[in-house]
């Protein structure tokens, strides 16, 4: 994402607004009473294509670097941060981001604390997997050396907590939506994959344009969700519920005529869906089994015919995972996801059901300075996959090293979500520094 | 009459060896019932010191509180940068074999997870520390053995030999108390085929709020040749700390210094 001028004095200003709050509640005695730290990391990743699927050869795929600074401000009850990325990418003429990442005041009491402003909200209890983990909208531009923990864009809003000693209610407001982010923009090589500039339409290629969602900020348009969360001796329970938008839109097709001048025009917009949820965290031995379930209303799916109108379906996700930590430094963690739509249509382009499994192992060396880590995600409709090769090493306690490689793999019959995603498998060096 | 005073004389002789030599097992009863606070607070910094002299760096906050069948205990990383805000609540209970309940929080992830807490014998972030050697084993769970009363730095110790029930990382623990202030000086760890693993010392000690308590922890892995030194920088023991300190809230805030 690249930011205007406009955008950069909105922020500024949403930014004074929330300094203002934490004034508020400190009496205005911020440097006479508080500690100020100040933190953050830079990080740099190279990254080149492997060039398995064709003659494109190791490309140069991703070269950027960015700053991450970060500042804390303690004042007895009250605390305020604010973070934010300033990245470079190389590959990218004079393209320098700017994002703010978190920027929020808190008050804490004994049994109850709040957020005020940009945050990020993580919810659910799976690893690399989106079920209940729906408040923060994805930043979906990047895939490659990308976790999907990094993917999480920040909301604006409220989130209040109430806590005990074996549970936690907490409750989030958001007063406007936020879409995840897409890579729309034509210089993003993920483009041409999920926004190509032609499609095919009756046997046609035709060019295509996208158009962009407006904005509501009326507060009935706003997100709401709710999380109860209960920590036992036998496990740990949470039960969610979320009102809002589909964090991705449907895309509403119209073309334009006359022949042979054909244009189709591809308007986003966005669902109301609601979500209901609960997950499970039981403890034994060496494991810990995980389990998390959403009931999704509202959802909208395209059609095989492009030109067709959508069609609004429930959905259902269920996830099982164990994890298990044998010692000596290892970490294997298997998951296996339902994902299926209740009363399915034939005419619907995904399938009924998309499963999907993961795997992941790891192991520390070294007293924790290497950490060795493969991962594979598969679905099982195409058996494409995804696999994930890295070993970091810390070179210093603020200098890590790492290198590792994503490997995007088909189906035999069919490429899959996966296999779409062949040309950008790649290897990348990564290095970070935090201080 | 003879008889009977031989006889005196004898029981008041073993009554008084064993006065002067408790068992093994009350020894480390004795080192387990020493007062060590309801609650409280420390500031620890630690040195990873590796066989060339190279140095690592970590500073971390511990509090707990006990509960009588439970302690609850929550520790944040504050140094290096790379596992700064890093935390642990974990609820450990006085019944044998009942496992701890642990979260672990990490800033990255923004959320906790729950994690299995019987990995006791992995090293405790790099240390040459298992969580077991950090934790307060529970006495039940060794044989103890008394072996002998000994000098160490001037002090006078009893030498205790411990044996797990169970098949554990260590064949046995020989353990120095000190006996004017029952406290553990002196560890040896031996491996499975009972060749000395590691030795831990405990030195500096004063009482802090009426309790004993040792400054300085140094872990020197033999086999290894690592070395971890613990310095505890500030100790609060009976502080004032709200149960909901406690909780999986307070560890996802981040905010515990």
């Amino acid at each position: 994402m690249t930011y205007g001028k406009g955008f950069l004095l909105k922020r500024i200003h949403s930014f004074l607004i929330i300094l203002f709050i934490l004034l508020v509640f400190t009496g205005g005695n911020i440097a006479a009473e508080s500690e100020l730290e100040f933190g953050g990391f830079a990080d740099t990743l190279f990254a080149w294509r492997l060039g398995l699927d064709d003659s494109t050869g190791a490309q140069l795929l991703a070269a950027k670097t960015r700053l991450h600074p970060e500042i804390d401000i303690y004042a007895g009850d009250a605390y305020f941060t604010a973070s934010a990325d300033l990245e470079y990418n190389s590959l990218v003429e004079s393209r320098v981001n700017f994002a703010l990442r978190e920027v929020y005041a808190e008050y804490a009491g004994s049994f109850f604390d709040f957020r005020l402003g940009r945050q990020i909200i993580s919810w659910g209890r799976a690893d690399g997997l989106e079920i209940t983990d729906i408040i923060c909208p994805k930043d979906k531009t990047e895939i490659i050396g990308r976790e999907y923990d990094d993917s999480r864009l920040p909301v604006d809003g409220l989130s209040f907590r109430f806590f005990g000693t074996f549970y936690t209610i907490e409750a989030v407001l958001i007063p406007f939506f936020t879409p995840s982010a897409l890579p729309t923009d034509d210089e993003n090589p993920l483009s041409e994959i999920f926004f190509p500039n032609t499609i095919s339409f009756r046997g046609m290629m035709i060019p295509v344009t996208y158009g962009e969602a407006k904005r509501s900020y009326d507060l009935k348009d706003g997100e709401a969700a709710v999380r109860a969360s209960f920590f036992l001796p036998v496990a740990d329970f949470s039960f969610y519920f979320f009102r809002g938008w589909e964090d991705e839109p449907f895309w509403n097709m119209s073309v334009t005529f006359p022949p042979p001048n054909f244009e189709v025009r591809l308007d986003p917009e966005y669902g109301r869906i609601w979500m209901a949820g609960l997950d499970a965290a039981f403890p034994f031995a060496d494991f810990v089994l995980r389990l998390e379930s959403a009931w999704f209303s509202g959802r909208r799916y395209m059609c095989d015919a492009p030109d067709a109108e959508w069609i609004g379906k429930d959905q259902i996700k269920a996830m099982a995972g164990l994890d298990w930590t044998p010692g000596a430094g290892w970490m294997i963690t298997a998951q296996y996801l339902e994902d299926w739509l209740i009363d399915y249509d034939d005419a619907l382009k995904r399938d009924e059901r998309e499963p999907l499994a993961t795997l992941s192992l790891s192991k520390t060396l070294l007293r924790e300075t290497l950490k060795l880590s493969a991962a594979a995600m598969m679905g099982f409709n195409y058996f494409d996959s995804v696999i994930n090769i890295s070993a970091d090493y810390a070179l210093t306690d603020e200098f890590h090293l790492s290198a590792g490689s994503d490997i995007f793999l088909p189906g035999p019959d069919n490429d899959g979500y996966f296999g779409m995603l062949k040309k950008f498998s790649s290897v990348n060096i990564k290095g970070r520094f935090n201080f | 009459m003879r008889k009977i005073f031989l006889t005196g004389i004898f029981l008041f002789a073993a009554a008084v060896w064993s006065w002067a030599a408790p068992t093994g097992y009350e020894i480390m009863r004795m080192v387990e019932e020493q007062p060590s606070g309801d609650s409280g607070k420390q500031i620890t910094s630690m040195q990873l010191i590796n066989s060339r002299g190279s140095v690592r760096e970590r500073k971390l906050i511990s509090y707990f509180k006990d509960y009588g069948d439970v302690k609850k205990t929550v520790i944040v990383f504050q140094k290096p940068g790379d596992v700064e805000g890093v935390g642990y609540l974990s609820f450990s209970y006085d019944e044998p074999g009942v496992d701890d309940d642990t979260w672990l929080f990490l800033p990255a992830l923004r959320k906790s997870r729950r994690i299995s807490g019987s990995s006791r014998n992995d090293n405790f972030m790099g240390t040459d520390f298992t969580y077991d050697d950090m934790g307060e084993r529970n006495i039940e769970e060794d044989t103890h053995k008394f072996l002998r009363e000994e000098q160490l730095n001037g002090k006078k110790c009893w030498v205790v030999e411990s044996v797990p029930k169970e098949p554990d990382m260590y064949s046995k623990r020989i353990s120095w108390i000190q006996q004017d202030v029952l406290m553990l000086v002196k560890v040896e760890y031996y491996d499975r085929q009972d060749k000395l693993m590691k030795v831990l010392k405990a030195s500096d000690i004063s009482k802090v709020d009426g309790i004993w308590t040792a400054g300085v922890m140094e872990m020197e892995d033999l086999h290894k040749k690592h070395k971890t030194v613990i310095k505890f920088d500030e100790t609060e023991y009976n502080i004032s700390v709200n149960d909901n300190f406690f909780t999986v809230a307070n560890l996802e805030r981040g905010r515990i210094r």
